[in-house]
């Protein structure tokens, strides 16, 4: 066998040998089930509304069975679903707490602005930025929260209003997306 | 410097049982779970470049020789090592995030990449990350058993077939190839050098969510001396993957069915190659060059 012959055959298996193959090196990212607050208004008299609810954050990693090194929110959704009896020129004036921190405000916003459902974050929502930089922190510091602890976490979160006309007969839909990390390896 | 040829073996079998067993079964978990995350526009992004590795693999190896002797007894069972180089073309690709985020391309990792690009959002500490890659390497390897068996009026056949059952978290994985050459020397006295025309069809299931399929035909040519001959073919070639799983992300989409039909890029290549014959023991090498380039090594034993 002549020395080209080696040299070439090496050449053409050498590669496969020192192909370095790492599998699963960089965590994983799984969308975590999105969580669902629903406010409902059926409001005959008078325009203000007023509603709490305690959602279950421990949803989040449901269905997800792996080791969780951190979960992080990407986006926050807000839909009005107006049923029969509402002005649909009705506008809303009003907020939603997390905790008690300002997560939401909006100022005479027509409630068929979000007649779908539309991200909090949208850039051209009717009046300009409704989120607030405070209930984000504090949407953040659940979600770290929710990592690093072994039980259930719930939040509190606060819808209130008034609105333009009356009746309202209305459901508010507040939905959080996050993304769940696995450990990094190593 | 004289390597024996039983270097050659020892080499070769250890190559070919490490590249059967380790990197493609430990991906796969990582890989379907991967897979899932994506809705179909994004994951075609992310998995050409293992679909064109996968196909450019499975559409090589079928030959190392264009002599096929027009009748009696050849059998050939032998152990092909394939691999396609993996560089940076292949480690990237452009996805557009979800929305409310700027609905502008950007470059992020394939399953070959590296950390998934992260997008700012318009909050502080808020932001899409896209998926990471999930594997990492400059060659994606894949080892298969063939026989080919002839010669009946100047035909062989070649036939692959694993069926790998699942193993903890590793799917179900099948391999099914069958390739068919004639020689066409055979029509054209005193020629030179050997010359043939193939055909090849490979089908590989992995899982409950991947299909793949691969198509080629070619001809090739070589030329012996004494125990060494040179090889080489040009080669037409298809490959598609079809990724059929429930996206199971947010958004309406959620718990809907998609499947993804991602066609392989590699169409054409040139193929060179240097076989080896001691005896019943059969040694090749080959280099195919196309939109991918792929190495392959056999090593046979037969008549």
């Amino acid at each position: 066998m002549s020395l080209k012959l080696v040299l070439l055959f090496s050449i053409l298996v050498l590669p496969l040998l020192g192909s370095d193959c790492q599998v699963g090196l960089y965590p994983l990212l799984f969308d975590g089930a999105p969580i669902t607050a629903t406010f409902r208004a059926d409001v005959t008299t008078g325009t203000a509304f007023d509603d709490s609810r305690t959602v279950d954050l421990e949803e989040i990693r449901r269905g997800i069975d792996k080791r969780i090194d951190s979960i992080k929110v990407f986006n926050v959704s807000l839909q009005i679903d107006s049923t029969a009896g509402t002005n649909p020129s009705t506008t809303l004036t009003g907020a939603v707490l997390i905790n008690g921190d300002t997560l939401i405000r909006v100022n005479g916003v027509p409630i068929s602005d979000f007649a779908t459902e539309r991200s909090i974050f949208d850039s051209t929502i009717t009046g300009g930025r409704v989120f607030k930089n405070k209930g984000v922190a504090t949407l953040i510091a659940l979600l770290k929260q929710l990592t690093q602890g072994t039980g259930g976490l719930t939040a509190t979160v606060h819808a209130l209003g008034n609105a333009s006309s009356s009746p309202l007969h209305f459901t508010i839909k507040l939905k959080l997306y996050t993304q769940v990390f696995t450990p990094k390896k190593g | 410097m004289k390597l024996p040829a039983r270097a050659f073996i020892a080499l070769s079998s250890i190559l070919f049982a490490a590249l059967a067993t380790a990197p493609t079964a430990r991906a796969q978990s990582e890989l379907e779970d991967a897979v899932k995350q994506f809705t179909s526009d994004n994951a075609r992004g992310y998995l050409q470049p293992l679909i064109t590795a996968v196909g450019a693999n499975f559409n090589s190896g079928f030959y190392s020789t264009a002599a096929i002797g027009d009748m009696g007894l050849h059998i050939q069972l032998q152990l092909v090592g394939i691999g396609t180089l993996i560089g940076d073309a292949e480690k990237t690709f452009q996805a557009v995030p979800p929305q409310p985020y700027p609905q502008n391309a950007v470059q992020t990792a394939t399953v070959f990449g590296g950390v998934g690009t992260v997008v700012p959002g318009p909050a502080p500490g808020l932001e899409y990350h896209f998926q990471n890659g999930q594997v990492k390497t400059s060659i994606f390897p894949v080892a298969v058993p063939q026989l080919t068996v002839g010669n009946i009026f100047g035909t062989q056949a070649a036939i692959r077939y694993v069926p790998i059952p699942s193993i903890g978290s590793f799917p179900k994985t099948t391999l099914f190839g069958i390739g068919v050459r004639h020689s066409i020397s055979r029509y054209i006295p005193e020629i030179p050098v050997d010359l043939s025309a193939g055909i090849f069809y490979d089908k590989v299931t992995i899982g409950d969510i991947i299909d793949a399929h691969g198509f080629g035909f070619g001809g090739q040519a070589s030329k012996s001396f004494s125990l060494v001959t040179v090889y080489g073919g040009l080669q037409y070639e298809t490959s598609s993957l079809t990724a059929s799983y429930t996206y199971t992300g947010p958004g309406p989409a959620n718990n809907t069915h998609i499947s993804v039909d991602i066609d392989g890029e590699n169409k054409f290549r040139a193929t060179a190659g240097v076989n080896l014959d001691l005896m019943i023991l059969h040694l090749n090498g080959d280099i195919n060059l196309g939109k991918v380039t792929v190495v392959s090594a056999g090593v046979g034993f037969g008549l």
